[in-house]
């Protein structure tokens, strides 16, 4: 699919380009990409707030729209827009109900959401009066409110402190389910690399590739930085090219990893100790830098 | 509609009579109530019988439709669509099970219904202050107000951000013009170039919404003509409306 947006003046802009995707009940799907590369114009043409200019795009067979009136979507939109005077608990309540919790149960859904992302201090205040961290909060509490075959977050850590980001990753494992599909938007390669089974990296509206999450490749060429308790100098030795700081890290060049092995194990062997043995990048990140071409934004 | 949406209007309705219907009843209370309140209380008994009372208290009735119909109809009528738009609460209703169109026909609705049942209190409340004015008549005339106006805001909520000064241009550019052309100098459309004219013909009814509501409040028969362009107009702008927010994309 793609999707081009025209001004009034019929200046064309290129969002989404000749982008092929799909997503498996029980997949955790990420998107990845650079400001502006088009991960929220996608979220917004799943959801058919927006239609492709070019190309098709279904869920369950369905036109977005017509699947999203019907069955819902647990969504966390990149910015939180709802009505400030507005309380937590009263815009939980009308998303409840049009989420279509039944009546007798609105309250204890309410309740269970509320304790889940633990705002039952800001229940009762209006959203105007929410730090970033809490209003996001209350964004991931109402998607909670209904059971969906397809979840959407985009941007869903921005505003979270480090604990919220954490325990963000306990929700989105407890939201995984052999017939529900998520897909996860983020600038947080680490984030994505933990919570899903493939990422998508995408930059100029165009998908550059799809990086599968599983594991390290035995063969894949990664640099390591070593921390070096004693017998440096042997792994120096193993490993050309590699660099021993004054901290006691020692920085290896890109190798395989039966390379890598083979070293560690001969600078064990004459007396060496090392603490831990760290990847200077991800497959992820490597893929991204290959793929986008710049740091991470 | 279903029933989740049916249940949602006990949120709808509260919402319309606090934020949105709560200024132009301030303004009533002000400007036709509390006079009202005074001179029945100031006057002797039987005052509002006498012709003096009698025109006193049609003054302030005008005075009170001048002031609730155009304004109710215009709060109940713009920043509707608009504001979920831009504001982007789109995003949380419509990634619920909920049908747009659905939704915003209810929302319309609900605003007219309170919007006519208040005048209609209003309406009664002024009628037991003062003298009697039928209560059903002042409904129809509110009824046919927010059928005009709530269309046409629709129809621009659904095309622009810019409904209200749009749905303010509108009606003003249309009364103006309706005005001249229906002016008494003798000359055949007031004297208008032809375009002029087509334009005025074009823009929405007003001059014929206020002829067909003076004959509702004088208890007189309509002319169906005018009553059709009326409903016709109104109903028109609303169903393009609702085809317009089924084909335009919701996020732009």
């Amino acid at each position: 699919m793609s999707k081009t947006y025209r001004s009034l003046l019929g200046r064309e802009v290129r969002a989404v380009e000749d982008v092929t995707l799909d997503v498996a009940p029980g997949e955790v799907l990420g998107i990845a990409g650079p400001n502006g590369a088009g991960k929220s114009t996608i979220i917004s043409l799943l959801l058919g707030f927006l239609r492709p200019t070019s190309g098709t795009l279904s869920i369950d067979g369905m036109e977005p729209r017509a699947f999203v009136e019907k069955f819902g979507v647990a969504y966390v939109p990149e910015l939180m827009a709802l009505p400030t005077h507005w309380t937590t608990e009263g815009a939980l309540r009308r998303l409840a109900v049009l989420a279509g919790v039944p009546g007798e149960r609105l309250t204890a859904e309410v309740n269970r959401v509320i304790e889940a992302l633990a705002i039952g201090e800001h229940r009762k205040k209006r959203l105007k009066t929410l730090s970033k961290g809490n209003f996001q909060r209350v964004g991931l509490a109402q998607a909670l409110l209904m059971e969906t075959r397809v979840v959407i977050f985009d941007e869903p850590t921005h505003g979270l402190d480090p604990v919220w980001t954490l325990k963000f990753r306990e929700i989105v494992a407890s939201l995984k389910r052999a017939d529900r599909a998520i897909i996860i938007a983020s600038h947080n390669l680490d984030e994505l690399e933990r919570l899903t089974d493939r990422v998508a990296i995408i930059d100029r509206g165009r998908i550059q590739r799809v990086v599968t999450m599983s594991g390290a490749s035995v063969t894949a060429l990664m640099a390591y930085r070593v921390r070096v308790v004693a017998g440096g100098d042997a792994l120096v030795a193993r490993f050309p090219g590699s660099v021993l700081g004054a901290n006691g890290d020692l920085e290896i060049p890109p190798v395989d990893v039966p390379t890598l092995n083979a070293g560690l194990a001969a600078a064990i062997g004459t007396g060496a100790l090392i603490s831990a043995v760290i990847p200077r990048e991800s497959a992820l990140e490597q893929a991204f830098h290959a793929s986008v071409g710049a740091g991470p934004q | 509609m279903n029933t989740r949406l049916l249940r949602y209007a006990r949120f709808q309705v509260p919402d319309f009579l606090l934020q949105r219907l709560a200024l132009p009843l301030v303004l009533l209370t002000f400007a036709a109530g509390l006079p009202t309140y005074l001179m029945t209380k100031n006057t002797t008994p039987g005052f509002m019988q006498s012709p003096q009372g009698i025109l006193l208290a049609k003054q302030m009735f005008a005075q009170a439709i001048t002031l609730y119909l155009p304004l109710g109809a215009f709060v109940g009528a713009v920043g509707v669509i608009s504001a979920d738009r831009q504001q982007g609460y789109f995003r949380f209703l419509f990634s619920k099970p909920v049908n747009v169109l659905a939704y915003y026909a209810q929302t319309y609705l609900l605003h007219a219904m309170v919007f006519v049942a208040v005048f209609g209190l209003i309406v009664w409340g002024f009628s037991s202050y003062t003298i009697h004015f039928s209560v059903h008549r002042s409904m129809e005339a509110a009824a046919l107000t927010f059928v005009l106006i709530g269309g046409l805001g629709l129809l621009l909520g659904a095309l622009t951000r810019y409904d209200g000064a749009g749905l303010i241009a509108f009606y003003v550019l249309a009364l103006i013009l309706q005005q001249l052309v229906a002016a008494p100098n003798g000359l055949k459309n007031g004297g208008l170039p032809g375009w002029l004219v087509v334009i005025a013909k074009g823009l929405p009814p007003v001059m014929k919404l206020d002829v067909l509501r003076n004959h509702l409040y004088a208890g007189e028969a309509l002319d169906v003509a005018q009553l059709w362009h009326v409903l016709g107009y109104g109903s028109g702008a609303a169903l393009l409306g609702f085809v317009l927010l089924r084909r335009l994309p919701l996020a732009r």
